[in-house]
């Protein structure tokens, strides 16, 4: 029983997880995201932080 | 904005029966939206191909503009979360597709493979210093290079970034 409860709640938490996958940007806001990263060594060291 | 940062590369290549270790300098360039270049020192004759190579890798915006992407896909890439997209050129030419690992946390780019239409390929992954996240370029990165005329591994060790200087717009010339 414990077993089963524990795959259970494994379900449940993928299914809770699902929806965050399915918010995956696409890949112009990915890559331009990226960009913006990579122009952002143009600013201030210390003023923007991952 | 700019920047250049000297570069020292090593590694070992494998050309027909011939292996042989590596080590040279240079420095790269880049120059926004989308000039770069890579100028390397010394380079042997048997790493000239692959620094010719790294010359011509791209950034993020050179990549949306000259391939056909298609949707991204989230997988878990190392200790966290990547988006993984893979490309098409736009224009035929030697590489097939590229497929590249960006950060699902910091959009820093971790991996790009290319493959190319004659079955070689290239990959470089990128590593960041732990605990200096303030800079999102690369500070050091592992290439493996599989072409028909040679193969090879090497380290990519980026030194000291200069940022927003002018860069000499003969420095981007083909040479």
């Amino acid at each position: 029983m414990l077993r089963r409860s524990s795959l259970a709640l494994a379900l449940g938490l993928t299914a809770v997880a699902t929806p965050q996958s399915a918010a995956t940007p696409d890949a112009a806001t990915i890559l331009q995201r990226s960009q913006e990263r990579w122009h952002s060594l143009s600013v201030i060291p210390g003023a923007r932080r991952d | 904005m700019s920047y250049q940062v000297p570069v020292a590369i090593s590694g070992s290549v494998r050309a027909f029966i011939i292996s042989a270790p590596f080590k040279m300098t240079g420095t790269q360039y880049y120059q926004a939206p989308d000039r770069q270049a890579l100028h390397l020192d010394n380079p042997p004759s048997l790493a000239r191909g692959l620094g010719n190579r790294l010359s011509t890798v791209g950034t993020p915006q050179t990549w949306l503009r000259d391939y056909t992407i298609a949707t991204p896909v989230m997988q878990p890439h190392g200790r966290h979360a990547a988006y993984v997209l893979t490309g098409v050129p736009k224009r035929q030419g030697r590489i097939k597709n590229m497929t590249m690992w960006i950060s699902a946390t910091t959009y820093g780019i971790e991996a790009i493979n290319f493959a190319y239409t004659n079955g070689a390929t290239l990959s470089e992954s990128f590593e960041r210093r732990h605990g200096v996240t303030l800079y999102h370029l690369p500070r050091s990165a592992a290439v493996v290079a599989k072409f028909p005329s040679y193969s090879g591994n090497a380290k990519i060790v980026y030194g000291n970034y200069t940022l927003n200087q002018p860069i000499l717009a003969s420095v981007f010339t083909q040479h």
